[in-house]
């Protein structure tokens, strides 16, 4: 019989030459192969093992993904010079800096109409993974083209609706902690008693917002035995820089405000404030560090929101492969992001001229403001930083009898104890169901 | 109240100053629907002109200058080549929609220059604007400049059998309208409202431009009218401090349109036309071609 080339040699090592070319060639094919864009969905048994020292086998559903991502913002307005979508193009670039394997696309100025094709662009041409729209008015389109793309996590802010998707994301930042701390330095600086603000609409998202700085202008007034109002006048716009300047004038001149602040996003009330010779409290970004509109002179104390901590969020989950995400996110001071240079940053924190907690407080304000308070701010602070305290836990909800009525929920009427103090509401009710003033605000016409 | 006041006769310089160059290019037979665009042109480089070299002065000719090149092509179009003005204009209201919002965003913010004075309370250009529409309605109706102007709105072949040369006061009326555009884009930009927000003016070009058909075509009726809308307007910011729980504010926000309709159906009735004669310049949104 003739043999084979091997067939001198013993089986065993015929076997073990065998095994190695096959295992040669199985590696050889996989080398060879180029890792595919497309995704798909693989069961995988996770080993999990216990202190017990019992092997328990868990099966979960995940997605295999390429280790590369690209975070697409659709701005509803510019960006330069704006303190919302600043903000949310600074998160993306600090995201983009921290995270070499993330690509940050945007396009601006996006309206509702526009949202959805620019998100399918975006995906298409551009490998867009998470499409986030920085409005809830441009950003609740994306839920329409969902379940199109299942592998795409989309995402919009929160202004009052509660739609949710298993991949579309709804997130905000717990925004009024930041706030009832500048409520605090508010209501310890105003002299007439009387503190304004120039607002946009009355929606859920802001009413809450303004009771954040409302809660702190009360305690402040209650400490230091003030009598303080708020008044609160609505432009009907997020953004119309006449109406917010000459609303911001009728705040100083017939209601006769010395702090003020907005719920807007023109830099007109803060020129008002300059020009009228009060203090302004700015909202959403370090308007004086970040963009030199005035000084500490005129701003008293400001905030910054960092979205980066939650895009961080939505962008692990997205590599990880998980394909239902966290898809309401509520992210507040105790909720930290480190930055690409190794600083540790909350959700929000007051901040003004580059400088945070106490120190943001304007020097020329802090001369005006007794210890007292800035011990309080300080120590609130502090506190919420470590989770251990929230204005909304603390203190009680009282209605003002105004507000937004909302399906199958209507405005309490006025006086009612809508929430007892020491006891925190639930993030569903904060995010959709907060639809009215607090006790004592003045919603004027 | 004071303050009402003011803040009433400020808005209603603007409106003035915008409308009062508008009655003029439209005298003259040429209508202009993009000074939206033109005094967004003037706000814009006005407010950076003054803002990168300090000065007013300078900020306020930048403003009249870009309006009166913006008038120099709106009349290429509109009389040289004589397309369609309201086209033309629409496309300068776009143009400077866009352009505006992309030369201007890094200059967001405020102007964070000295305010410039007041005499009795009153901004200056609250006398400019009283000043210019004396000046022009004795312009229109008492000089024979005032008379070739409105002969080439109501009939240019007249006009030009007469001497007078259409073409040259055409372009003059609109280069002046769209100048006194971008100077009403400044006087916003750098006096009323100094802070650059993109796209700010937000819509006050197109009330100047309805308050020169509610004014009949006449300067002291469009003063008249701009003080009204000025007040108007104030009065739809602060309903309750004027006339408390008579209507919502967003309801009197859209008086002045509501008025300036009624108007409008009012000029164009018979009764009116035999009572005060057609104020209307017959030959207005026309092109003339030399025959």
């Amino acid at each position: 019989m003739k043999q084979g080339r091997l067939g001198g040699v013993s089986p065993l090592v015929r076997n073990i030459v065998l095994t190695l070319l096959l295992v040669t060639l199985v590696f050889s094919l996989a080398m060879c192969a180029q890792p595919t864009p497309e995704t798909k969905v693989v069961k995988e048994t996770v080993v999990v093992t216990k202190e017990v020292e019992k092997v328990v086998t868990k099966e979960v559903e995940k997605v295999v993904r390429s280790n590369e991502a690209t975070l697409a913002i659709l701005h509803f307005s510019v960006i330069e010079g704006t303190t919302w979508s600043g903000a949310h193009d600074r998160a993306a670039k600090r995201i983009a800096q921290k995270y070499p394997n993330v690509k940050y696309i945007y396009r601006e100025e996006v309206g509702p109409d526009v949202a959805v094709p620019f998100a399918e662009e975006l995906i298409n041409n551009e490998g867009a993974d998470i499409v986030v729209g920085n409005a809830e008015f441009m950003g609740l389109p994306l839920n329409d083209i969902a379940a199109k793309y299942p592998d795409v996590f989309f995402a919009a802010v929160i202004g009052g609706d509660p739609t949710v998707g298993p991949n579309f994301i709804r997130f905000f930042p717990r925004q009024y902690q930041a706030l009832y701390l500048e409520g605090l330095v508010a209501g310890a600086l105003t002299q007439t008693g009387n503190i304004g603000i120039v607002s946009s609409f009355p929606i859920v998202q802001v009413m809450r917002r303004q009771a954040g700085f409302f809660l702190g202008v009360q305690e402040a007034a209650k400490l230091l035995n003030k009598d303080v109002t708020v008044h609160v006048k609505y432009v009907g716009s997020w953004y119309n820089p006449t109406e917010e300047r000459d609303v911001a004038n009728t705040l100083v001149t017939q209601y006769n405000v010395d702090v003020l602040t907005q719920q807007t996003d023109s830099g007109s009330p803060l020129d008002v404030a300059k020009e009228k010779g009060i203090w302004f409290v700015g909202k959403d970004m370090d308007i004086v560090g970040e963009y030199g509109w005035a000084t500490t002179d005129t701003v008293a104390i400001s905030f910054d929101t960092r979205w980066e901590v939650l895009y961080e969020r939505m962008v692990k989950d997205w590599l990880a492969g998980d394909p239902k995400p966290e898809n309401v996110l509520y992210l507040g001071m105790d909720d930290f992001m480190i930055l690409a240079d190794g600083t540790k940053e909350p959700t929000v924190d007051i901040m003004n001229d580059g400088k945070v907690g106490v120190d943001a407080i304007s020097p020329k304000a802090k001369d005006l403001i007794p210890p007292e308070i800035i011990e309080l701010v300080q120590a609130r602070r502090d506190a919420m930083l470590k989770g251990a305290w929230d204005p909304f836990y603390a203190f009680e909800f009282v209605s003002n009898g105004t507000g937004l009525e909302l399906e199958g929920l209507p405005v309490p009427e006025k006086g009612k104890v809508v929430k007892p103090a020491n006891e925190m509401p639930s993030d569903e009710w904060l995010l959709f169901k907060f639809n009215f003033d607090l006790d004592g605000m003045n919603i004027l016409e | 109240m004071w303050q009402f006041i003011v803040r009433s006769l400020e808005a209603a310089t603007i409106f003035t100053l915008a409308g009062q160059g508008e009655l003029v290019d439209q005298r003259a037979g040429v209508l202009n629907v993009g000074i939206e665009g033109v005094m967004l042109f003037g706000a814009t480089l006005g407010f950076i002109a003054a803002k990168e070299t300090g000065s007013y002065l300078v900020g306020f000719t930048v403003a009249i200058l870009i309006g009166a090149l913006l008038g120099l092509l709106h009349g290429f179009f509109s009389i040289t080549l004589g397309v369609d003005q309201v086209v033309s204009g629409m496309g300068i209201w776009i143009a400077g929609f866009g352009l505006t919002t992309y030369i201007g965003s890094a200059y967001t913010g405020p102007l964070n220059m000295e305010r410039l004075p007041t005499i009795g309370g009153l901004s200056i250009f609250v006398y400019i604007a009283i000043a210019v529409t004396v000046i022009l309605w004795f312009v229109l109706f008492r000089t024979s400049l005032g008379l070739a102007i409105r002969s080439v709105g109501e009939n240019p072949s007249v006009a030009e059998v007469s001497g007078i040369n259409v073409q040259r006061v055409r372009y003059a009326c609109t280069i002046f309208g769209s100048a006194m555009a971008g100077f009403a884009g400044g006087v916003y930009a750098l006096s009323y409202n100094p802070v650059w927000n993109y796209n700010f003016i937000m819509g006050w070009g197109f009330i100047a431009l309805a308050l020169v058909f509610f004014s009949m075509w006449n300067p002291l009726f469009l003063f008249g009218g701009a003080v009204l809308f000025g007040l108007l307007w104030q009065i739809s910011l602060n309903p309750q401090l004027v006339l408390p729980g008579l209507m919502s504010r967003y309801m009197w926000r859209t008086v002045p349109f509501l008025v300036t309709i009624l108007v409008l159906v009012l000029i164009s009735t018979e009764w009116f036309r035999t009572r005060w004669g057609a104020a209307k310049p017959e030959a207005l949104g026309t092109p003339y071609f030399k025959e």
